[in-house]
């Protein structure tokens, strides 16, 4: 059960998003500018993937699996290929650039002073540009945020994984900003 | 507020540290459900803004008058300041 009486059956971040829709509307926008908005270098399924593996960092259940239905939703892959990342991304099929972002991301979760100088110029000789540097430490900042809210409330999120498989086609396509916090 | 401030805390620790006993702690001394989500999400934006600022190692004046300064602005509101 919830910390707090937040509506019947919603699972995760739309039940306190209901509780309190002033707060809801800055974080969502933030979302969709962060992860979904074109005018970006660094595609949807590349930034959902680094607020997935943050989330599983943080152990967040909920965001973990409805942000990794999305990376797997928009990298046309499986879920055990997002597992593996999960697992290693370091060994994983993915851009050398994308890497060290992840790496970059998951020193973020750790704290801000956990980035390293050599990490940024790590990514920077891959091509990493200030903007996808800058957008990849407040994707992740912005996950650390989200995880707690999700989880410092205690929210129920489905425990069946293929639930955010399945509605990972919907969620891409309604957005951040558009959307019936009930459907 | 010390039960206020100790919610806050294990939200910054992580996820599920916050305790069902920790909320009625809150609940006994007359925090709603209003004030234990605001709790809960202050700590939780503090989490991203700190590893945002930090994260991109952003400029950090040392100088503890320079903060005073910052803080009677922001009392009149959170908008950036005019830079040239």
């Amino acid at each position: 059960m919830a910390h707090i009486d937040l509506p019947d059956g919603l699972p995760g971040i739309r039940g306190p998003m209901a509780f309190r829709p002033e707060t809801a509307k800055p974080m969502n926008e933030l979302a969709e500018i962060l992860l979904r908005d074109d005018n970006n270098t660094l595609s949807r399924g590349d930034r959902e993937l680094i607020g997935a593996y943050v989330s599983y960092l943080n152990d967040c259940f909920f965001c973990q699996h409805v942000h990794g239905a999305l990376a797997q939703h928009y990298m046309q892959c499986d879920m055990q290929f997002i597992d593996a990342i999960k697992n290693d991304f370091q060994t994983a099929p993915l851009a050398e650039k994308l890497k060290t972002l992840l790496a970059i991301a998951a020193s973020v979760q750790k704290g801000g002073r956990s980035v390293t100088v050599q990490q940024i110029e790590t990514a920077k000789t891959t091509g990493a540009t200030d903007k996808e540097i800058h957008d990849t430490v407040l994707i992740a900042a912005a996950f650390c945020m989200f995880n707690r809210y999700v989880d410092g409330l205690g929210t129920w999120a489905p425990a069946e994984r293929q639930v955010y498989v399945q509605r990972a086609k919907m969620r891409a396509e309604e957005g951040y900003l558009d959307f019936d916090l009930y459907k | 507020m010390k039960a206020i401030l100790y919610i806050a805390g294990k939200v910054q620790v992580l996820r599920k540290e916050v305790t069902t006993q920790d909320i009625q702690a809150a609940r006994d001394l007359g925090a709603d459900d209003k004030t234990i989500h605001d709790t809960v999400l202050i700590a939780a934006a503090f989490c991203m803004f700190n590893r945002y600022v930090d994260g991109l190692a952003s400029l950090t004046p040392t100088d503890h008058t320079v903060y005073e300064e910052m803080g009677k602005g922001m009392a009149k509101g959170y908008v950036l300041p005019i830079t040239n």
